[in-house]
């Protein structure tokens, strides 16, 4: 009798909290099966890449569909993620800003600021040496679960978003024809950022500036500026040249303008490995040899990023060339190929017509400006159309 | 006479038993996989090689600190069947990275390479080559997947259309007064240099290491080997003129005595390369 008393009393008591659990996390007028009419019938995207590109790497359990994509991009855009729903990706990877926000460090929710720069996502997606400035994370779905809990960006937390992302009115639908969920509870911050990460997968850029139409695709009567042909011989390192070698495409690789490495380039002195204000790579692996050290961004659309650097330091290009030129303040593990390059020397200078050595690297530079991705409609707000 | 008939049957069953076992133990050490290690510890002579914080006595007794990178392609790694010239493939490319050598600590963790599922059998040695053979190094990055090292565009120099074989950085005391912080400042009183060597003409088609060994389910093979950064750097030779240039930099496959000195450091490399088994 005790036992049949017990299950009476206890077994409902468990039923309850259960119901309960599924009451505090999704919308009232839920049914369990609210999803399964809409059709999910994923369709499959195969990025054409330019042969000059690298491969990119795709988690074989997130590949590309269109109705991932286009999942990311309403998530990229929503400030539904942030806690007082200011804030988007967008926020900080603005497409006038060349996907960054054009600050020194970027300003989160509250006016919180953080400790360094957007980095362009452009070609993001062919990284495979770690994200953000310091490598933290391997891959974009890890990158994009971070920035949502961090005080100095959206300051909320993924159980909220989730709730969030269940009762919005069009999202569970949008996760249905991306992941073939069958109702809204099913909605996970592992399939937010699969999507986002899909959209981030899209941004590519690639034979829209000067310099991609005369050397990759060799557009007949074009040519680079006098001016900037001058600067691509010291950046590439031509030795037939009279003109220094500076050396940049040990860090800024081709096609993509970045080897996807982290080095110290001299931004700071330090008496030792442990004297750095940001620790930057090492303050993630906890190596002192990494200390001081930032990841190489791409060039591409450089001149659309200003500020430089990971904390924004130097304003314009040419201040990034004259810091290079000069050789950079000591420290232990300074790159090696960070050393005086002789640019204002007038031996140099005399050679190069329509200014000088600096002028011609800030020009060269230039012609990696593509900005075709703006009337891209893939890359725009879909809350703006 | 049926016992003894049972006996027999029973005597003949066992035996045939006892055969059937040895023959399929036989058979299955063939059928064997097991995995190989190959690890590879760097050191300048008897010490351990360390960036950045220790400085070595080169033989002109002068001082050398390493810089932040030191790192090698080996290629074609396979094991050499007891008998014949067969050989078991273990991996065609891999980049080994000391780039983490700062203390002690990290210096004694070997670059290690672990190929699974190698066939269990005798084998008499270990073979592999020095940098990224021709017909690999006629690709570029573009053309591997993210899995592959030759993947990496910093591995790759667009200007000599190769891979770099090999990355030693550092820098030399050449007035003998200290190497402080700012080795790396010009007009100073030392040299940086910066060895990255490649080009078909670096290739190292290296000798076989001789080191004979059984590898069976249960008893997976490991090799050891030290490299000798202070080999590579021509302290058992044929000294390199550190002093010469305020930067010594490899940086041109075309150029006469910029090819001289990469193929003289290869050949060092080669020399520095021994088997601790």
């Amino acid at each position: 009798m005790r036992k049949f008393l017990f299950c009476l009393f206890v077994i409902p008591l468990f039923w309850t909290a259960c119901k309960d659990d599924d009451v505090n996390n999704l919308p009232v007028e839920e049914s369990e099966e609210d999803l399964l009419a809409i059709e999910y019938n994923p369709i499959s995207v195969t990025l054409e890449l330019h042969d000059s590109l690298p491969q990119m790497n795709i988690p074989a359990d997130n590949p590309l569909t269109e109705a991932g994509i286009e999942l990311g991009r309403y998530l990229f855009y929503d400030p539904i993620l942030s806690a007082d729903s200011t804030m988007s990706c967008n926020s900080c990877h603005l497409l006038d800003g060349g996907l960054t926000d054009n600050m020194a460090v970027s300003v989160g929710v509250n006016g919180s600021s953080g400790q360094r720069s957007s980095m362009s996502l452009f070609n993001i997606g062919f990284a495979n040496n770690g994200l953000f400035w310091d490598g933290r994370v391997m891959t974009l779905e890890e990158q994009a679960l971070l920035p949502i809990e961090d005080i100095h960006e959206f300051a909320e937390n993924w159980d909220n978003v989730e709730v969030k992302l269940r009762r919005s009115t069009f999202y569970p639908a949008m996760f249905r024809e991306a992941f073939g969920i069958e109702k809204r509870s099913k909605i996970t911050r592992d399939l937010a950022v699969k999507a986002i990460a899909s959209f981030e997968r899209t941004l590519i850029l690639f034979g829209g500036s000067v310099f991609d139409r005369v050397n990759y695709l060799q557009e007949p009567g074009l040519e680079l500026p006098d001016l900037a042909i001058d600067g691509f011989e010291m950046f590439r390192d031509n030795v037939f040249d009279n003109l220094p070698d500076i050396e940049c495409e040990h860090c800024h690789t081709r096609p993509l303008f970045t080897s996807d490495n982290y080095r110290n380039n001299g931004l700071d002195e330090a008496e030792n490995l442990e004297d750095f204000d940001d620790l930057g790579r090492g303050g993630f692996t906890m190596n002192p040899i990494d200390n001081g050290k930032f990841r190489s961004p791409t060039l591409r659309n450089i001149a659309l990023t200003a500020p430089y650097m990971h904390d924004g330091r130097f304003q314009t290009l040419r201040e990034v060339v004259e810091h290079y030129n000069s050789g950079g303040h000591p420290s232990l593990n300074k790159n090696t190929l960070i050393v005086p390059l002789g640019m204002e020397d007038p031996d140099v200078t005399n050679q190069i017509v329509g200014g000088d050595a600096i002028d011609a690297v800030v020009a060269f530079l230039h012609t990696l400006t593509d900005t075709t991705y703006l009337s891209n409609p893939a890359f725009q707000n879909p809350f703006e159309n | 006479m049926k016992i003894q008939y049972f006996l027999f049957l029973a005597a003949a069953f066992l035996i045939f038993s006892s055969s059937s076992c040895k023959d399929d133990e036989g058979q299955g050490l063939i059928g064997q996989t097991t995995s190989v290690t190959i690890n590879f510890t760097a050191k300048y002579g008897d010490e351990p090689f360390i960036l950045l914080t220790d400085e070595f006595e080169y033989p002109d007794g002068k001082m050398i600190r390493f810089q932040e990178e030191f790192g090698l392609f080996i290629s074609n790694l396979e094991l050499l069947q007891s008998e014949g010239n067969d050989r078991e493939e273990l991996k065609e490319i891999h980049y080994l990275d000391f780039g983490a050598n700062s203390s002690p600590t990290f210096a004694a963790m070997p670059q290690s390479i672990t190929i699974d599922n190698v066939p269990a059998g005798e084998y008499r040695g270990i073979k592999f080559d020095l940098g990224v053979p021709a017909d690999l190094n006629a690709e570029s990055p573009n053309d591997f997947g993210a899995a592959s090292p030759l993947s990496n565009s910093s591995s790759y120099w667009a200007g000599w259309q190769s891979y770099t074989f090999m990355r030693l950085d550092g820098c030399y005391d050449r007035d003998g007064m200290g190497l402080g912080t700012a080795c790396n400042i010009a007009g100073g009183d030392n040299s940086i240099f910066t060895f990255h060597t490649g080009g078909n003409a670096a290739f190292r088609d290296m000798s076989a290491f001789i080191q004979p060994i059984t590898l069976t389910e249960n008893q997976p093979g490991v090799f050891n080997f030290e490299i000798d950064v202070a080999t590579i750097i021509g302290a058992n030779g044929d000294l390199i003129d550190f002093g010469a240039k305020s930067t010594l930099h490899t940086n041109n496959v075309d150029s006469p005595d910029d090819l001289a000195l990469i193929k003289k450091l290869m050949d060092n490399t080669v020399e520095a390369i021994t088997i601790k088994n």
